[in-house]
């Protein structure tokens, strides 16, 4: 059994030594986590770096949204041929513009989703938090077994956690 | 002559208007106004530029008192090959209609944009401002063959198309070509100096054919490139516009 | 000793000189900052009331009841006839996007080029392009004939086997702004989920922390979630830029691809994409002044934002001034003989003339008399006159290229003349009202000031001691390797 706790700090400094000592006492780097009130780089609390993939979510959406484009403009048309003014049924100097505007319009959607997807947003039920975080407390989140957390929890008072909350007991 | 037309080029519908011959009666006009169901607005409206007449006579002074001349120059729906009017539409409500190569105009797509009215270089379309109005016993008279608009959509000359309908079915079923002369738009039938002149440009031998290769001819705002159906005869010293 | 002390004292003031200088080196800790801002937001006095309820009942007034009986009777109770089948509805679309690219596009630049001061901006220009848009969005609608069928231009398969016409401008408009107003929503949402996270947090009334938890979407701080925001945010910077400029540019298009001497014109795109922003900027300049006064922020809006936000007026002024002055120059310089007789008709003594000649004094003349000392640009109340001066002269600039241009075409017989209808003024002065309402409503709903944002840039920024004085200087923290 090895419940989740949250950890506040007052600053960066302290946080980042609370991570160290945690490492010591043999929490591994997967388990533990950090929430700010602000974004804080990896490097700065000598976490592994994020892996951001948003890519592969824009690029498929700017050639979906460049597809949905071409159907709509040219094929559209072709299913039913109406000339006007003189131009050719299939043109591609006027489709360009919806053209454009649908691959933009691809590559917005597909970033909001992709940042959904990655963030794992919304998430209305999560109880890891504190308000205190957007006053600017730094949150250290952290697994650890009931036997050892008596020592976890002097250790990081020490370090200046101004409070440990026990978030929940955990199934894994 | 156009790019890209498309359809069976079967007919190329013409008008011929000389305007030597024009005394500016306005018969076109009326006779328009009672083929197709166009409202009568009234004179308040009519001076806010709201007149509803698919046919306009323009009339310009010419020289100085009192040895002054007015000219007239009778201006509808162009048929433009290459129509300016239809690309803007945003639903199609205006188009290139294959067999007859003229500008059609599709009441039941218009949502009323404006946009053809004012990319149309001659300023022919006009727009129903409020629901038409036909007084007792005015309703009466309305053409059958005719819609009537219904506010906030945009109509013009239509060479009357249900007259050209009518004989192009006629001819059908009887298993004729189309004599020259034998469709007659409203105004061409009402024009008593006979200025107006109705026709096939595609038959070699019409008369709109033989008028058209006259030295007279000419053609509205023709360096735009709209290819018009609707073609001009004036004539050298006696007559300039 | 006395001369260190003296030193010291001299530093001490310079410290305090900077700090006032800077909002992002005149540090305060994050929870007053979160109370500040939540408390301009939450509190509702009497005037707010007072106001938002005139507001409520223009917006009736013009848009519920002077619509309706325009949708009634027929768009002939607008004051538009033959030739000027465009009035003040299609100028006041112009002038509603314009507005809307200020916000928006001066946020994405800014942040583009990592410009620090506008951190305390960005939420506010961006939502006024959110509401701009809506605004303008609805003009279309309010111009068509047959406004119960707007769902023709809608591209879906319905019984009607027709799909919309995919190469009139129109349908280019219509696509244009969806994918902007879909872009700056979310451009603006994004920054503002840990805000909104912030007020759930300290919220005291019970249906706004219902309120924020729902819109935060249960946003915590983790590091994934700051890591995937911060790339999606700058990946929607660089690409609503493009779009903005695509939108103005397809509203010129409008006009530029017709056939109406005085419309078609290639410059047309560019000019309009300058004119907006330059509307948009004399918009935002207003609206900020008018926030600092009435949400109490004069901490976050400083003179060096007044006086930043008034330089990029200036440019634009002259920026504007340049394209006007293109395309009229070559255009009188050509004499087509249509384009002579709209000179004829405002210029010297036409009956178009107040406009022309107002345009270039509200558009040139005082904007650059105004904004030219920095005293100019840091007074609230100047630098607000320069943006409505702005506002004035651009909308003067589109009413002279939708009704007045169209009154002057090839055939002097049907040449025509338009004064806006009673109705037209109600409609417009209904929809400059929910412009304002919706503002007003917003700044008690959401935080108008990106507190994260600020307090990010203010850990970022420190004031180092180099030698015998003081430098300010800038740590990129989230660069950090």
């Amino acid at each position: 059994m090895r419940d989740r706790y949250l950890a506040l700090f007052d600053d960066v400094e302290h946080a980042v030594e609370a991570l160290t000592e945690l490492r010591a006492l043999g929490v591994p780097e997967g388990e533990i986590s950090v929430i700010s009130g602000i974004p804080v780089a990896e490097a700065i609390m000598g976490r592994p770096k994020v892996a951001n993939l948003m890519a592969r979510w824009a690029l498929p959406g700017a050639l979906i949204g460049l597809v949905v484009g071409v159907l709509f403009t040219m094929g559209t048309t072709l299913m039913y041929p109406i000339h006007v003014g003189g131009q050719p049924i299939v043109s591609l100097p006027p489709s360009m513009v919806i053209i454009y505007e649908f691959t933009m319009l691809g590559v917005i959607l597909a970033t909001l989703t992709g940042l959904l997807a990655q963030a794992e947003l919304p998430r209305l039920r999560e109880k890891a938090y504190h308000p205190a975080i957007s006053h600017g407390a730094i949150g250290v989140l952290f697994r650890c077994d009931d036997a050892g957390f008596a020592q976890v929890r002097e250790r990081l008072l020490a370090l200046g956690a101004s409070e440990i909350i026990h978030v929940d007991r955990s199934e894994s | 002559m156009s790019r890209q037309n498309g359809g069976t080029q079967e007919h190329r519908w013409a008008m011929i208007v000389d305007i030597d011959k024009c005394t500016g009666c306005g018969a076109c006009i009326t006779a328009c106004y009672a083929e197709n169901n166009i409202p009568v607005v009234g004179e308040e409206e009519i001076h806010k530029g709201r007149h509803m007449g698919w046919v306009r006579i323009e009339r310009y002074w010419e020289g100085e008192y009192p040895d002054i001349r007015a000219r007239f120059i009778p201006i509808m729906c162009q048929q433009c090959g290459e129509a300016p009017c239809e690309p803007v539409c945003p639903v199609f409500a205006t188009y290139h209609s294959e067999t007859e190569n003229i500008n059609v105009q599709v009441y039941n797509r218009c949502v009323g944009t404006r946009f053809c009215a004012n990319n149309c270089p001659y300023i022919a379309r006009v727009f129903n401002w409020f629901d038409p109005v036909f007084p007792e016993p005015l309703h009466e008279q309305l053409n059958p063959d005719v819609t009537v608009r219904s506010r906030g959509i945009m109509e013009k000359c239509t060479f009357c198309i249900q007259r050209i309908r009518q004989v192009e079915e006629e001819a059908k079923a009887e298993g004729r070509p189309i004599e020259d002369g034998e469709v007659q738009p409203a105004c061409v039938q009402a024009c008593p100096t006979e200025a107006l002149v109705f026709g096939d440009l595609n038959d070699p031998h019409s008369k709109v054919a033989r008028l058209a290769q006259s030295r007279r001819a000419f053609k509205l705002l023709e360096d735009l490139g709209t290819e018009p159906a609707v073609i001009y005869l004036k004539g050298g010293d006696a007559h300039v516009v | 000793m006395s001369s260190d002390r003296g030193h010291e004292q001299e530093l001490a003031h310079l410290e305090r000189e900077l700090k006032a200088r800077d909002l992002l080196l005149d540090r305060r800790s994050r929870e007053e900052m979160n109370y500040e801002v939540m408390h301009a937001m939450e509190r509702i006095s009497l005037g707010w009331l007072l106001a938002a309820f005139v507001l409520g009942g223009l917006v009736f007034l013009g848009l519920g009841l002077a619509w309706a009986y325009q949708i009634k009777w027929g768009l002939g109770v607008a004051g538009i006839n033959r030739p000027v089948f465009w009035g003040v509805y299609i100028a006041n679309f112009v002038f509603w996007i314009g507005i809307s690219h200020a916000g928006t596009l001066i946020s994405a630049i800014l942040r583009a080029v990592g410009a620090e001061w506008r951190r305390p901006i960005t939420r506010a220009a961006e939502a006024m392009t959110v509401f701009a848009l809506m605004v303008a969005g609805m003009y279309p609608l309010i111009h068509m004939g047959r406004t119960w069928r707007f769902y023709w231009m809608l591209p879906a398969p319905t019984q009607r086997l027709i799909w919309p016409n995919f190469r009139s401008p129109l349908m280019w408009d219509m696509m244009a702004i969806l994918t902007y107003l879909t872009g700056s929503l979310i451009f603006l949402y994004l920054p503002l989920i840990p805000d909104m996270a912030m007020a759930r947090d300290h919220s005291k009334a019970k249906i706004r922390r219902k309120l924020f938890q729902i819109l935060s979407l249960g946003w915590r701080g983790t590091e994934a979630e700051w890591k995937h925001l911060h790339v999606a945010m700058a990946i929607f910077t660089f690409i609503i830029i493009p779009v903005a400029a695509s939108v103005h540019t397809i509203v010129s298009w409008d006009f530029a691809m017709s056939n109406v001497p005085g419309w078609k014109s290639t410059i047309f795109g560019p000019y309009f994409v300058v004119g907006a922003i330059y509307s948009g900027v004399g918009a935002l300049g207003v609206v900020l002044v008018l926030v600092r006064k009435f949400m109490g922020f004069g901490y976050y809006l400083r003179e060096q934002h007044l006086d930043n936000i008034g330089k990029i007026m200036l440019t634009m002024t002259f920026f504007w001034t340049y394209f006007w002055y293109n395309g009229y120059l070559t255009e009188w310089y050509g004499a087509e003989r249509a384009l002579d007789f709209l000179r004829e008709f405002m210029t010297y003594t036409g009956p178009a003339a107040p406009f022309f000649y107002g345009m270039l004094v509200t558009n040139i003349v005082i904007p650059i008399a105004l904004l030219w000392s920095r005293a100019g640009r840091t007074t609230p109340w100047t630098l607000a006159l320069a943006g409505i001066s702005i506002n004035i002269g651009m909308y003067l600039e589109r009413y002279i290229i939708v009704p007045v241009t169209l009154s002057r075409n090839r055939f002097p017989f049907s040449w025509g003349h338009y004064v806006p209808s009673p109705v037209e003024l109600l409609i417009s002065l209904g929809s400059l009202s929910m412009f304002i309402l919706l503002y007003v409503l917003l700044s008690r709903i959401v935080p108008l000031i990106s507190v994260w944002e600020v307090q990010e840039g203010q850990v970022m920024h420190v004031i180092r001691r180099v030698g015998r004085t003081l430098v300010p200087g800038v740590v990129h923290w989230h660069k950090a390797e």
